[in-house]
């Protein structure tokens, strides 16, 4: 059974640029799903609904069958959603556990040791990591809260090539083993060969692609 | 995590901003406490120059001059009469820190001969009595056309006590404390001699020398005994009545009102000419606020400066401190839309804005107000150090407490405070407002 699913979803900026034609998809838990695009395709848009960001102008965003918008769409995002950026998005006056603390009740450093971050950086201003180990604490905040699904978008596009293949690992490992499903909106083709399932993005709508 | 917890983190780990946000609220705390200060010391030392001028205003018999029938001019002058019921009427009216009733007689003693005047003979041997509450408000001490040089004057609750000249006790060895009997007398004129028209003796009052006053201005003009300043005794209200030269509770001078606040003088006088039981038709009212005059314009424009210094130096502050609020929460877009990601609700992140925010505001507050009370000093020092002795009407009966001009009631700085706190909180919510009224997506779209 999906765990979130676009049904008939539809989206346009004021009613008149339609990016989202009557678009379905499903995604399941323990798979890694990438999305590709060309820019202004809506993938990062398709991200947001899914996550609870906005609002589809028409159909429904399901989490295990019930629509979103039910309990609202904060309590989506609190609950059953965990966002990676491209620009990590880590709040600057927290040291890396606190970030992974933000949404998360469990214990920080021994999910942040298992992604490469020592003791000793846990505890450091964030802004004082390098990019890739800042993407690492991104990952481990998504990985360390409760919720089913982790959106990616572009998780390596600031990154240089042996990290972001280093971080492509580490997502789609840490997220199989813990049974999440993780969606990732990307350019990279490397990336999205490490998927188990490749959905591209045309002219408003979605195709399956391969692996 | 929760937002007091962030809140803690945010504000120990941005120091910078946090310092300078305290830094703020310090310093507008500091500048509206100093600025209340100034305020309500320029109308506290206001209200004491104007109560240290005072006014007063004197019910007074009206006069006429007309020509008699052979063409000579005729001054008629109609006899005060004023009552004790009327005088309390007077006193319910505005704030009237004391009256002054006089009454005129004649005294003799045989204790005290008199400075001898044109045609003296014994007879004529009598000093003039001006009996009074307030010997100090008598126009000839007031102009310091005479001057108490030992003893004290004549207050309101004194009985039998009487003043002196500086002569009259030399010639008769008073001193101040001694006590002589007095007689009632009246000054007459019988075949061009001054004569006692009271020949008979009946009332007589025991007085004591209560004080001895120097005449400060020279009267050489020919005038008899009674008629010189010299001999002119002051004394308290009850020594005529005693010698039943006047009756108690009427008093047949004039009869002075002395208010603490030359402002008031005109509305007072008002009220006073509408009542009915004086004749107005034999009474006048004469004000005197000449001091007062010739000051108010400057201590108007004074108090018209300093409020609109007061309310430019509020605005500036609380504009700076409010543009300032508003520019650090929109600056914190960024962190709100990572943490609506995450999902942590709009009223969350609110309450953590606030928490920092009001946090701040207090500990700046207990802070300023220790730093308030000596800039308030320091400032009253500078400001209000020099202001010369006030000698007022009020004085007289209980003195003017001086000082502590810019010291603010409790009340006054708690408003204040809480104003202040009031502005920190609604620029706050205000400027969290306008992020939070974008979606979550909007705001991560403003952030990449």
């Amino acid at each position: 059974m999906s765990v979130l699913e676009a049904r008939n979803v539809s989206y346009s900026y004021d009613g008149k640029r339609e990016i989202l034609k009557n678009i379905s998809v499903k995604f399941e838990t323990g798979k890694t799903y990438a999305i590709l695009g060309p820019s202004g395709c809506g993938k990062t848009t398709l991200l947001s609904l899914l996550g609870g960001l906005d609002s589809p102008t028409d159909g429904q965003i399901l989490f295990n069958g019930e629509d979103i918008a039910k309990k609202g769409l904060a309590f989506h995002r609190k609950n059953n959603v965990a966002f990676i950026f491209q620009n990590y998005n880590l709040i600057d006056y927290m040291t890396p556990a606190e970030n992974v603390a933000l949404t998360s009740k469990l214990p920080p450093l021994p999910i942040l040791e298992r992604l490469g971050i020592t003791k000793e950086e846990a505890k450091r201003n964030v802004l004082k990591l390098s990019g890739g180990q800042q993407q690492r604490v991104a990952i481990a905040r998504a990985l360390a809260s409760e919720s089913r699904v982790i959106l990616a978008d572009e998780p390596t596009g600031n990154l240089d090539e042996d990290t972001a293949e280093e971080i492509a690992g580490v997502l789609k490992e840490s997220a199989g083993r813990m049974n999440k499903c993780v969606i990732i909106v990307t350019h990279s083709g490397e990336l999205a060969k490490r998927a188990d399932e490749v959905f591209w993005l045309k002219r408003g709508g979605i195709y399956r692609g391969e692996g | 995590m929760n937002f007091s917890k962030r809140a803690f983190l945010y504000i120990l780990r941005k120091k910078w901003i946090t310092l300078g946000l305290f830094l703020l609220n310090f310093t507008v705390a500091v500048f509206l406490v100093s600025s209340f200060g100034v305020l309500n010391a320029s109308k506290m030392l206001s209200k004491d120059i104007r109560t240290s001028l005072g006014a007063a205003f004197y019910i007074r018999a009206k006069t006429e001059i007309s020509l008699n029938g052979s063409g000579e001019t005729e001054v008629i002058k109609s006899g005060v009469n004023i009552a004790q019921s009327s005088i309390d009427e007077i006193m319910k009216i505005g704030e009237i820190a004391c009256y002054n009733p006089v009454n005129y007689g004649f005294a003799k003693s045989d204790g005290i001969r008199f400075i001898p005047g044109e045609g003296h003979s014994p007879e004529s041997d009598m000093g003039a009595v001006t009996a009074l509450r307030f010997s100090a408000l008598a126009p000839d001490f007031a102009d310091k056309t005479i001057e108490l040089t030992s003893g004290d004057h004549i207050t309101g609750s004194d009985r039998g006590k009487i003043l002196v000249s500086e002569q009259l006790a030399s010639l008769n060895h008073l001193s101040v404390g001694d006590f002589v009997t007095l007689t009632h007398a009246k000054l007459g004129e019988t075949d061009g001699e001054y004569v006692d028209e009271i020949p008979v003796k009946t009332a007589f009052v025991k007085v004591k020398v209560a004080g001895i006053y120097r005449l400060n201005a020279e009267d050489t003009a020919p005038k008899p005994t009674a008629g010189l300043a010299e001999n002119v005794i002051y004394a308290s209200i009850d020594v005529l009545n005693e010698l039943k030269e006047s009756e108690a509770g009427i008093y047949t001078g004039e009869v002075g009102f002395f208010i603490a606040d030359p402002s008031e003088l005109d509305e007072i006088i008002r009220q006073v000419e509408s009542l009915k039981s004086i004749d107005w038709l034999a009474h006048f009212i004469r004000a005197n606020d000449f001091q007062y005059s010739q000051i108010a314009d400057d201590m108007i424009a004074l108090g018209g400066l300093t409020k609109t210094l007061l309310v430019c130096v509020s605005a500036v502050g609380a504009a700076a401190l409010v543009l300032i609020l508003t520019l650090c929460v929109r600056g914190r877009m960024h962190e709100a839309g990572i943490l609506l990601a995450a999902g942590i609700s709009k009223r969350e992140i609110l309450a953590q804005f606030l928490l920092e925010a009001l946090f701040l505001t207090v500990l700046a507050l207990i802070f300023s107000h220790v730093v308030s009370l000596g800039v308030s000093g320091l400032l009253e020092r500078g400001l209000f150090g020099e202001t010369p002795e006030l000698l007022s009407a009020k004085a007289l009966n209980s003195g003017t407490d001086r000082g502590g001009y810019m010291k603010l009631g409790g009340e006054k700085i708690l408003l204040i405070y809480l104003c202040q706190t009031v502005a920190v909180a609604a620029s706050t919510i205000l400027s969290s407002v306008a992020i939070m009224r974008l979606k979550p997506k909007e705001i991560l779209s403003e952030m990449s």
